[in-house]
């Protein structure tokens, strides 16, 4: 009998602690949408890189919370403690009321420390690293004036943010959530995690989400503010750049940009860090370890730790829609005030530029500059566009970097 | 209500001139020294691209292609050369310079750029 109770009370405890009678119905839908943007990043190849880690990350914490608690004291009675353990005692001992305690500490969950690098805005500026290696900055040299287009993109960030206080949200809050018009993941993640940690799950996944959709979403936007014929011109073709031009730039534009705005310094200095490595030709060795290697550990830590963020009780809110929707319409916003200006540099060059390019001023790159290429040559299929929008696409990851560092220094 | 108007103001104001203002001031450094270099290196490549020739009686410039490229300018200069003076009768061209050509209509370039975007 006594086995039997010792069997029967063993398996109680285990459904106590099981999920089955810890876990809430938050958690359950939480779990059916990482499922959903498992099928997302599997299926439809939205953006599966990050997509995936985020969407598993999500459904860990969903199943078994505590794999992000972070670690605590649990104060144990002496007596109780000394039941159990023999030996010396190795923690610290409070006394209260006339009785002993020990402090047992208990460690944090798995995710919990990696978690640290999203939290200190470690991971972020390791993945700029590791982007810089990979971008060229050829077009951008070839044409500076493609920064205005990378800089009118970022007006969708200050006007959603203007959106969000009016929804009730916190100034560092909008903040945060303005910046999803950047279509910059790693700037969302690390601007977010320094003005508004508890908002990170939902923000990051209108981001990544918005930035997969951009073939969806930037097209009806650019046909709809630009003429057929603008959308038909031909641009010349770029001047080639030396290898100086390209060694001096992330020089140039690290000294600029951390003099001006310090707090940008931490992004766009480890872009021109790994933009150097690619471009100086001495040091392949380390420049193939940041873009493959090391982003990519990077990659599954960040994605999964931020998907871990995402806890039923947290996503589960009205504010979440409020960012969905708020992030929808800074991407939007991005996409036309960049066609915009590209219209105005149409007027002003004479009809030399075409105004498409400056949908690609919202990062996102390649896709975006991609995007731009399409939508050119459903008019023209013999006109190239990619080389002409990488130039605003490459110029858009240094202005929503700059960007950043104006909301973290007014409103962190 | 105030408060929230004058934060978002201050913000769009701010954010507006501060990301135009450095990223103009980009352009300009750029376009400077991209001036600069180019010229510099521009020169440096066309200088021994002037080939004297011995002037004959009537003399032809040949508005010839060119190259900017990484290889050595001495043999590409020669092997441009050849390839000219094998088509036109030596005492009747001179070669003046050399200049790279438009090949934004070449069928190869628009085949890479094809192979480059067809991912998407």
């Amino acid at each position: 009998m006594t086995i039997l109770n010792g069997f029967f009370d063993a398996l109680k405890g285990l459904y106590q602690s099981s999920g089955m009678s810890t876990l809430v119905w938050q958690n359950y839908v939480m779990i059916v949408v990482a499922c959903f943007l498992m099928y997302l990043a599997i299926k439809k190849q939205y953006e599966p890189l990050l997509l995936l880690p985020i969407a598993f990350g999500m459904l860990l914490v969903n199943l078994y919370p505590a794999i992000m608690d972070p670690p605590s004291t649990n104060m144990v009675e002496m007596s109780e403690y000394l039941k159990t353990h023999d030996g010396p005692l190795n923690y610290a001992v409070t006394t209260i009321g006339g009785v002993d305690y020990v402090n047992v500490p208990t460690y944090g969950g798995l995710l919990y420390y990696l978690y640290q690098g999203v939290k200190l805005g470690i991971y972020p500026p390791l993945i700029f690293l590791g982007i810089g290696c990979m971008t060229d900055f050829g077009p951008l040299i070839a044409s500076p004036k493609s920064f205005i287009l990378g800089a009118a993109a970022q007006i969708g960030i200050f006007i959603t943010f203007i959106g969000a206080i009016f929804l009730g949200f916190t100034q560092p809050q909008a903040g945060a959530i303005g910046i999803i018009g950047g279509a910059d993941g790693p700037t969302a993640i690390y601007v977010t995690s320094k003005l508004a940690p508890e908002l990170l799950g939902p923000i990051a996944v209108a981001a990544y989400s918005y930035m997969a959709l951009v073939p969806i979403i930037q097209p009806p936007i650019m046909r709809a503010l630009t003429t057929k014929k603008e959308r038909s011109v031909v641009m010349e073709q770029l001047r080639p750049v030396s290898k100086l031009e390209k060694i001096m730039f992330p020089v140039i534009v690290v000294i600029v940009v951390a003099i001006a705005l310090p707090s940008a310094a931490p992004l766009v200095g480890m872009l021109m860090l790994g933009n150097i490595f690619k471009e100086s030709g001495v040091v392949e060795r380390i420049s193939k370890t940041a873009q493959n290697e090391l982003m990519n550990i990077i990659t599954i830590f960040l994605g999964t730790t931020v998907g871990a963020t995402a806890t039923g009780t947290v996503f589960l809110t009205p504010k979440t829609l409020g960012i969905i929707a708020l992030g929808l319409f800074a991407f939007c916003m991005g996409t036309a005030f960049g066609v915009l200006f590209g219209k105005i540099m149409y007027k002003l060059s004479g009809g030399k530029v075409n105004p498409l390019i400056g949908s690609a001023g919202v990062s996102a790159v390649p896709m975006a500059a991609r995007v731009a290429n399409k939508v050119g040559q459903e008019e023209n299929p013999g006109n190239f566009l990619l080389m002409h929008a990488m130039g605003p696409n490459v110029a858009g990851v240094i202005g929503s970097a700059v960007a950043a560092g104006v909301l973290m220094s007014i409103l962190g | 209500m105030a408060d929230k108007l004058t934060i978002s103001l201050t913000i769009l104001l701010t954010g507006f001139v501060v990301v135009f203002a450095v990223l103009l001031l980009l352009i300009g450094i750029i376009k400077l020294y991209g001036t600069v270099v180019y010229r510099i290196q521009t020169g440096r490549k066309e200088k021994p691209a002037v080939i004297p020739t011995p002037s004959t009686s009537e003399p032809t410039p040949e508005p010839v292609a060119v190259v900017e490229s990484s290889a050595d300018p001495d043999a590409l200069i020669a092997v441009i050369s050849a390839a000219v003076y094998a088509v036109y009768p030596s005492d009747q061209v001179r070669i003046k310079s050399i200049r790279k050509a438009p090949v934004s209509s070449n069928e190869w370039h628009r085949a890479g750029l094809n192979d480059s975007i067809r991912p998407f």
